[in-house]
């Protein structure tokens, strides 16, 4: 049996994950290809930014701009501990790795939208993984566990030291860098409630971001009754876990197992995501429905 | 067992890949490793754009609709020599997938331990002919490949989504998104022939165009360093195969077992290629030794 600190991560991520696929869905079912456009700009909007932050937190880090330190130095999330993967290679280069286990496929297989899932894979990982390596880092994804037929992700993921422009170099690989020497780093690790509110808000701003911009207002109309559903298959999930842990179904461990949090005072992570009203149209829809959720409590 | 004229088709693709091999291994041995890599890669990019520019202007000039299941499988500029073996996976309009369990390139580039050499060919050449093919919408994913140690099969990926299109070139690019449509009788494929050589002209004129803007002078000494080795190797070679064969090694039986015409100024496949003096540095270097070679 997993700890609580172990199911509520988990709890993190699947909420995550399906926070996709019930904002993908909503574009889709309304709006067809037109929906699916928007989702598929939103999530590379959504790439862009994780790939630009952790290029940052690297620079900053003093830790060269490649895919080992890509994959190596601290993640913006905690391991899942139910994720198994096979690496392969590892190096500045090339980093080749094969997903044997993946949480999110095996949720959105389980909820029929597997279909969906691909859409975040085949966007979310080119779009994020290239643009940490300033335009230059090229996605092999061609098989993924949320594709037909598929048995396992295979991640070939390269950056070319050769394929970059002169300047670039340095900022990339050691041996392009002479006098460099390789910094000792310890990032904090991963917080898994931050880690996944992070990513949830950015993840919801860009989609909503795209759909307004291509659908109008009524992209909104049609994302508005998913925020509902997300909240009540959120508040399902946290009852399940408190039920297990023998705990109360209340806003802790709502504020434990989803990430995103009720209370805006509790946290600052919405801090240049607020355009659209964004926050606003989170609290008219998630937090009204949640919190009906646990009123019935 | 494969029949004479498989055969055929065979060295003529041996020969690509050998003048391949010599030429970018000459480039990265004399012009340095990092800038030789450099070098290979955009003359790849730049011969799989080419490719793929040719291709989208082919099929719109034809009315033939751009999308994958045309790129893979309709007036193809390329057809495979029969040692190819794959597994097909997908073949949609919008995806296409497929396994190469035997590839020829790869084994020739393997047997003389210049994978590496032939990763940069498999890396860029095609992903570039695809990127220039979408006008830069598609993916195209290589996570597996032959030329790896690591790997024993290539694995390829191609992706193109309606959603991604506007809808003037989702109307370009699907029948369903253009109501009315009548799908013309298309062109045939290029002839093995044509299509090993205009490969082989294409590869190795960027590869000469690359170096000699990246090196200069030093560049192109590279490429014809190349060409000679390419050259002694093929006389031996075709000589070889002539033997296996029970032939002479004359005329006729290099027109039928070289990528190349001996013939470069009657050639129409080097038409539009009169940078760099190619044409008459692979005709001096390579050609010409070959027609000495003929008995």
């Amino acid at each position: 049996m997993y700890t609580y600190e172990e199911q509520c991560i988990m709890d993190l991520s699947d909420n995550y994950t399906v926070l996709y696929s019930f904002l993908g869905r909503s574009l889709i079912d309304a709006f067809g290809v037109a929906g699916e456009k928007a989702l598929r700009e939103g999530t590379r909007r959504y790439g862009r930014d994780r790939g630009e932050n952790s290029r940052r937190n690297h620079e900053a880090l003093n830790v060269k701009i490649n895919m080992k330190s890509l994959f190596s130095v601290g993640g913006d999330l905690p391991p899942d501990p139910r994720f198994r993967r096979e690496l392969q290679e590892l190096n500045p280069e090339e980093r080749v790795s094969h997903t044997l286990v993946c949480p999110m496929a095996d949720i959105w297989k389980a909820y029929g939208e597997a279909h969906i899932g691909r859409i975040y894979c085949e966007e979310f990982h080119p779009a994020c993984y290239s643009h940490y390596a300033f335009g230059y880092g090229h996605v092999n994804l061609g098989m993924t566990l949320t594709q037909e037929k598929d048995e396992y992700c295979d991640f070939n993921v390269v950056l070319r030291a050769e394929n970059l422009p002169k300047d670039l170099r340095p900022k990339c690989f050691a041996e392009y860098d002479p006098g460099y020497i390789a910094p000792d780093v310890h990032p904090t690790p991963a917080s898994g409630k931050t880690g996944f509110e992070s990513i949830s808000v950015k993840l919801y701003y860009y989609i909503l971001e795209a759909a307004l911009e291509l659908l109008g207002e009524s992209g909104w109309d049609a994302m508005a009754g998913a925020m509902k559903e997300m909240a009540v298959d959120g508040a399902r999930r946290a009852r399940k876990t408190a039920a297990r842990y023998a705990r109360p179904f209340n806003e802790q461990i709502v504020f434990d197992t989803y990430p995103l949090t009720l209370d805006q005072d509790k946290t600052q992570l919405w801090t240049g995501y607020t355009a659209n009203k964004a926050v606003e149209r989170f609290e008219e829809t998630f937090v009204t429905a949640m919190r009906g959720e646990l009123e019935k409590a | 067992m494969y029949n004479y004229g498989d055969i055929k088709l065979q060295n003529k693709q041996d020969a690509f890949s050998a003048m391949y091999m010599y030429v970018s291994g000459s480039i990265l041995d004399l012009c340095g490793r990092r800038t030789g890599e450099g070098i290979c890669r955009e003359a790849m990019r730049r011969a799989g754009r080419e490719s793929g520019c040719a291709q989208r202007e082919k099929f719109l000039a034809a009315n033939i609709k751009t999308n994958l299941q045309t790129l893979f499988y309709c007036a193809r500029d390329y057809v495979p020599d029969p040692r190819f073996r794959g597994v097909e996976i997908f073949n949609e309009e919008e995806r296409q997938i497929y396994e190469v369990h035997t590839c020829p390139m790869a084994d020739f580039w393997n047997k003389y331990h210049c994978g590496k050499l032939g990763s940069f060919f498999c890396e860029e050449y095609h992903y570039a002919r695809l990127l220039a093919f979408t006008n830069n919408v598609g993916q195209f994913c290589s996570s597996n490949t032959l030329t790896c140690p690591r790997d024993n099969f290539c694995h390829l990926s191609a992706f193109y989504r309606e959603a991604n299109l506007t809808e003037e070139e989702a109307k370009k690019s699907f029948a369903h998104c253009d109501p009315g449509y009548q799908p013309p009788e298309p062109p045939a494929d290029v002839s093995f022939g044509d299509g090993i050589g205009h490969l082989t002209i294409s590869v190795y004129y960027y590869l000469l165009e690359v170096a000699e803007e990246t090196c200069g002078t030093e560049g192109i000494s590279a490429v014809a360093e190349g060409l000679k080795q390419w050259s002694a190797q093929a006389i031996s070679a075709l000589q070889l195969q002539a033997d296996h064969t029970l032939l002479p090694m004359d005329a006729e039986f290099v027109n039928k077992n070289f990528a190349l015409s001996t013939d470069s100024s009657s050639d129409s496949l080097w038409t539009g290629r009169t940078g760099h003096k190619a044409r008459e540095l692979m005709q001096s270097l390579v050609l010409d030794s070959i027609i000495q070679a003929e008995r």
